[in-house]
């Protein structure tokens, strides 16, 4: 075994050069000081912007060399500086996969882009031709050789751009939030790709908010509050101090976070870290004991109605078919209402027609064939600026709409094109400043600001208009899961509040948790239209729809033969069923003694 | 999704013909058509490149979108001449205004000409794969910065306008209104999605330079040594027999 690490990070400071000249720097990282041995998986924890990616980018060297700024310490790479070793030059032993496949496939041909950084390095044609055939494989992109990477599907592309960087056969595989853009098939299938390539000697270092996906790889995980080293160690350290790292918005895996409230609760589980362990141990747990009579529990509380405050239009989708210019069916026959005050979950796969569907709800897509009406309003008759006073939409990307000097200005868009007075406007401004906590950088252009910060910007510069209906789409794609649960909660409260609010997703967590109806979505047609608990227990709606039921889901399935109520898929409602059968049947085994 | 692909797939004899070779195609022609400028030379040069085209498996829908585009030239450039440039008899002057019916068949043919040449270089890209481009150019001995500069402002065209559409959508769902009121104030209103577009492009630009970089390009390599080209562009015989023909007839065109 090599001693030399893989990657050293040697009492890393570094602050980005200040925004306006003047202003002081602000470290991004403070003294970040931890190994990573060779053959070694690790795995980098911690919030939206809190310098993950940064940290990263220092392996390659591209922070400071290209960067600028205050760098002080040193990222050693095998032995060597990077802030001394080109970057091009350090590239033959980091593979460096970006967050985004588009910035990082720029050939129209798959073969040629993984010959790309090959050919850069002045190796043989053969050479070449053997590492092309051998990379494609390794990521089961064999068969699509000629295609374009445009035509290719988001997981392709991910995998794609993978066996681009594989092709050099870098030492380490440094790897930035692979999974955010991905479905949950798709992440599945990077998952195993991965696990195939770390088989040998390689290294990986990634980042990552899906801490339920990279737990598999059995990582040690290391953890980054406010620039600072909070934690490292295995996962059974994790869930030592999950407390801690809880409170300081590090992500845990779902069951882990749920044994140890169970233990707090006085039950004796073990530490659990993936699905697996988590059924075995918990199988046990409520099998040990005899059978004593199985509570009944109560069906899940239906949401009341809310106020109506609002009157949020009714929304009637009547046998809509939409087709693309480039003649991609796009939508084929749905039929689809949505009531005032609804909230509902537009899921499946990428490109099975939820956006185009959302898209169609405040007219910026009319059907080429059936109609949809808001309220009384056929959309093909109605502009979208006035369609924008009852529908608001809030996209995905938050950098498609921000182009304003100041977050103030930003948010005080939508409201000004809909002709409210000033006074009003500024009203709403201070309103959405005060709700999304944007307070300190109001007068920041927005386009600087971090990841987290920017959606929130975008959502407020939507909501400003206090839009009866708000659509929302993938809202917490790249936040860290407290990030996401603020703004859930916020999303909650606008839902109390009699807003109709239609969810655009992947995450079947979020929908368990959050969400009272679900659409299912595939090649353009509506699969399933019903209760999240409905869904998950039809597995071949989701195998055609290339979705996976969150853990709680599948947890609570499994464990329904020992009595446990098989539609307690959230959170607090799983953790409430799980104490009360663990103490039905302690009182009947204490009972029978 | 917005493509800016001209390529048709395809199996025909220009279609695999070299790239380097096929360029003379367009070359020779716009000779042709310069040195002999005749309305029966560019009637033929017109015909015969449509039946090539044809031949190659370009759909006459791509035929009609090249006609389509030179639409406007074919009304206004006629027009201008028979109004102002005489040709023959003026039956009618006033002013600058000298109406000549030559001038309206001499400003036809000077479209058709145009109509020749577009077609020419249309037949190039119709017919050859993008992923051959860079080849191309570095078969030309072009500098390799050169060429995938150029090549990957053609690649991210398609990305930047797909930008321009998000943009566009997302501030009309604020309620930007770009339809309404007088034409300074339908462009004052764009400037948003642009301003928006551009910070996108910038952050893409940023992006999609460490990336590059990050895939070893402009890697320190051992002296001797230099960047490989992978399956390089080679002359097969069918290649240099075009080739030849290809010299002969623009050396008879040069010396007619």
């Amino acid at each position: 075994m090599n001693t030399t690490p893989a990657l050293q990070f040697d009492n890393i400071t570094y602050a980005y050069p200040p925004l306006r000249t003047g202003d002081e720097e602000h470290p991004v990282l403070r003294g970040i000081h931890f190994t990573v041995a060779q053959g070694e998986r690790a795995v980098l924890l911690g919030r939206t912007g809190v310098g993950k990616t940064t940290l990263l980018l220092t392996t390659v060297g591209i922070v400071p060399q290209r960067t600028g700024g205050l760098f002080r310490g040193r990222a050693v790479v095998l032995g060597e500086d990077a802030r001394f070793t080109p970057v091009p030059d350090l590239a033959r032993r980091v593979g460096f996969l970006f967050q985004d496949p588009e910035v990082q496939l720029f050939h129209v041909r798959v073969d040629d882009e993984v010959a790309f950084a090959l050919e850069n390095l002045g190796l043989p044609e053969e050479e070449i031709t053997r590492r092309v055939t051998w990379a494609l494989e390794m990521v089961g992109l064999a068969e699509e050789a000629h295609r374009r990477p445009a035509h290719l599907s988001g997981g392709q592309k991910q995998r794609l751009a993978l066996a681009a960087v594989l092709a050099m056969q870098p030492q380490i595989l440094v790897l930035d939030e692979p999974t955010s853009s991905l479905d949950p098939a798709a992440r599945q299938e990077l998952r195993e790709v991965l696990a195939h390539l770390l088989s040998g000697e390689r290294t990986l270092f990634l980042a990552t908010q899906e801490v339920d996906w990279a737990v598999e790889f059995g990582p040690t995980f290391h953890a980054l509050a406010h620039g600072e080293r909070l934690f490292s160690g295995p996962s059974t350290a994790l869930f030592d101090q999950a407390q801690r790292l809880e409170a300081q918005g590090i992500p845990l895996p779902q069951v882990t976070r749920i044994a140890h409230k169970l233990r707090s609760l006085g039950i004796p589980t073990p530490p659990v870290f993936t699905e697996q362990e988590a059924l075995t141990a918990w199988q046990s747990l409520l099998a040990a004991r005899p059978r004593g009579p199985i509570p009944s529990f109560p069906p899940h509380p239906r949401a009341q109605a809310p106020e109506p405050l609002l009157h949020p239009p009714p929304i009637h989708v009547e046998d809509v078919h939409f087709t693309y210019e480039d003649g991609t069916h796009a939508l084929r026959g749905v039929t689809w209402q949505v009531e005032p005050g609804e909230m509902v979950a537009l899921v499946g796969a990428n490109a099975a027609g939820k956006t185009t569907l959302a898209k169609h709800l405040n007219g910026l897509l009319r059907p080429t064939r059936g109609r949809v009406r808001v309220g009384d309003r056929d959309t093909r008759d109605t502009s979208v600026a006035l369609l924008a006073r009852d529908v608001g939409y809030v996209f995905q990307n938050p950098d498609h709409q921000i182009f304003a000097s100041t977050v103030r200005e930003e948010i005080a868009f939508a409201p000004r094109n809909l002709g409210m007075t000033e006074e009003v406007v500024k009203g709403r401004v201070e309103e959405m400043l005060h709700l999304f906590d944007l307070q300190e950088v109001a007068d920041y252009p927005p386009a600087v600001l971090g990841a987290g910060q920017r959606r929130k910007v975008a959502l407020a510069s939507v909501l400003a208009a206090h839009p009866p209906v708000l659509i929302l789409d993938e809202p917490t794609v790249g936040l860290d899961p407290l990030s996401a649960r603020e703004l859930m909660t916020r999303v909650k409260d606008l839902h109390r509040a009699g807003h109709t609010v239609i969810l655009i997703t992947h995450d079947m967590a979020l929908v368990a948790e959050w969400v009272p109806r679900v659409t299912v979505m595939a090649q353009g047609q509506v699969l399933f239209d019903g209760e999240p608990n409905d869904l998950f227990a039809r597995s071949h709606i989701l195998q055609q729809a290339r979705l996976l039921p969150p853990p709680l889901a599948r947890l609570a399935h499994a464990l329904a033969p020992l009595g446990f109520p098989p539609d307690a898929i959230q959170e607090d409602r799983f953790l409430q069923a799980f104490v009360t059968l663990f103490r039905a049947q302690q009182e009947a085994h204490d009972g029978r003694v | 999704m917005v493509e800016f692909d001209l390529y048709v797939p395809g199996r025909s004899w220009l279609h695999r013909l070299d790239p380097r070779v096929k360029l003379l195609i367009p070359l020779g022609v716009s000779l042709l058509l310069f040195l002999h400028f005749t309305p029966l030379v560019v009637a033929s040069v017109v015909v015969g490149l449509h039946l090539v085209l044809w031949r190659a498996g370009v759909p006459w829908r791509r035929l009609a979108w090249v006609w389509w585009m030179m639409l406007p030239l074919f009304i206004m450039v006629p027009l201008a001449w028979f109004l102002f440039q005489p040709v023959g008899r003026v039956f009618w002057s006033w002013g600058i205004f000298r109406l000549s019916w030559g001038g309206l068949w001499h400003g036809f043919w000077v479209v058709m000409r145009l109509l020749a040449l577009a077609l020419a270089a249309f037949l190039w890209l119709f017919t050859t794969d993008p992923a051959l481009f860079v080849r191309t150019f570095v078969g030309l001995k072009m500098p390799y910065m050169l060429a995938l500069t150029v090549a990957l402002a053609l690649r991210y065209l398609p990305t930047i306008a797909g930008l321009y559409i998000q943009v566009h959508d997302a501030q009309r769902a604020r309620g930007l209104d770009l339809d309404q009121g007088p034409i300074w104030q339908r462009l004052r209103v764009r400037i948003p999605i642009l301003i928006a577009v551009i910070i996108g492009t910038l952050r893409l630009a940023q992006y999609l330079g460490w990336a590059l970089e990050t895939r070893a390009l402009g890697a320190t390599l051992p002296p001797g040594h230099r960047r490989t080209v992978w399956r390089p562009l080679r002359l097969r015989r069918e290649d240099k027999v075009v080739l030849g023909i290809l010299v002969i007839v623009i050396m008879i065109i040069l010396g007619w």
